[in-house]
């Protein structure tokens, strides 16, 4: 690992270790529930970051599966910037279900585009392998935490440890999905497992949306958001929140590239392993490649 | 209170756990690739 991974990991861990002093003394208690709303800091912060890795997770594999095929890879390019212009304007014009704000729309709808575009620049077929396989681990670990903190904070707040609602029963399947993901990447022995896994990937990202907007379109336990969907927050806890979620964000950065790295060691050892069996029985003397 | 530190105490040690098995991976990816380089 190079020096600026170093730099930035001890970064991330000052940032991470003041918004958790924030969470926990400068966070403002709330009067309703007490200290223990103060799990919102790291509830909501790991979702919107496992959120956020499903997401690279889906355009990395939607990339590994298109770029084979040029006329494919060109028609996902316009399509991701067709949803980014059409998700920039239509909200403006079609009226939305209350409480999403259009602008909440637009900025994901851009991200679609500007996500793709990245990928699509700086990595290549192998990278958005490896990536959509990093991603999709250090994914599962947050919305592992969104499922644990979530019924910590249920059980003394609304009496229950969990209940089979759409919010909740969706993130629990999104859970599963990513789960089969990963177990499908871990134990199958096949050839094509990278374009399976893929496929798997862009039907499991079908959930996120579910999971998202569930509060808007049933009747949920789950509380509706307090943030771009018409509800209010003090604005000394948003700035502890908002916080949290640079900090949760930056060091899912820099788990991901620690992920992305060792994957990429193993496949080199892995290749190279391969090269020296195949050289072997002709008695030619493997090795020296690194 | 008790659930806070609970939530909290759970959300370190998952991500400890998951570092944890992260170094190890990279030390074994390093031991392989030392070796390899030596062969």
């Amino acid at each position: 690992m190079n020096r600026t991974f170093f730099i930035l990991a001890g970064l991330t861990a000052l940032l991470l270790a003041y918004a958790t002093y924030a969470a926990l003394v400068l966070a403002p208690t709330e009067q309703t529930m007490g200290d223990v709303q103060r799990i919102f800091y790291y509830h909501a912060p790991s979702a919107w970051t496992a959120f956020l890795l499903f997401f690279i997770n889906f355009i990395a594999s939607v990339q590994y599966l298109v770029r084979p095929s040029e006329t494919a890879d060109r028609f996902a390019k316009w399509a991701a910037i067709t949803i980014g212009v059409i998700a920039c304007v239509a909200p403006f014009f079609i009226p939305l279900p209350a409480g999403i704000e259009p602008s909440a729309v637009a900025t994901t709808g851009l991200a679609v585009p500007a996500a793709y575009l990245l990928i699509r620049k700086y990595f290549s077929d192998q990278g958005t392998d490896i990536l959509a396989l990093s991603s999709a681990e250090v994914g599962v670990v947050f919305c592992t935490i969104v499922l644990i903190t979530g019924p910590l904070w249920a059980r003394p707040v609304w009496g229950i440890w969990w209940t089979w609602d759409v919010r909740l029963t969706s993130t629990l399947v999104l859970w599963l999905i990513y789960v089969s993901y990963l177990m499908l990447r871990r134990f199958s022995t096949s050839g094509e497992t990278p374009k399976l896994a893929a496929a798997l990937a862009v039907f499991g990202a079908l959930d996120m949306p579910l999971v998202y907007f569930s509060i808007w379109f049933f009747r949920t336990q789950h509380p509706q958001p307090v943030i771009g969907g018409g509800g209010s927050i003090d604005p000394r806890m948003l700035r502890v929140f908002a916080l949290n979620c640079f900090a949760f964000t930056c060091y899912a950065g820099i788990i991901v590239w620690f992920r992305y790295r060792i994957e990429r060691m193993r496949r080199d050892v892995e290749e190279t392993e391969a090269l020296e069996a195949l050289l072997e029985p002709r008695g030619t003397k493997s090795g020296g490649s690194r | 209170m008790t659930f806070l530190r609970i939530a909290y105490a759970a959300v370190w040690l998952i991500h400890g756990t998951y570092l944890a098995v992260l170094v190890s991976r990279y030390k074994r990816a390093r031991r392989e690739m030392s070796n390899l380089e030596r062969k």
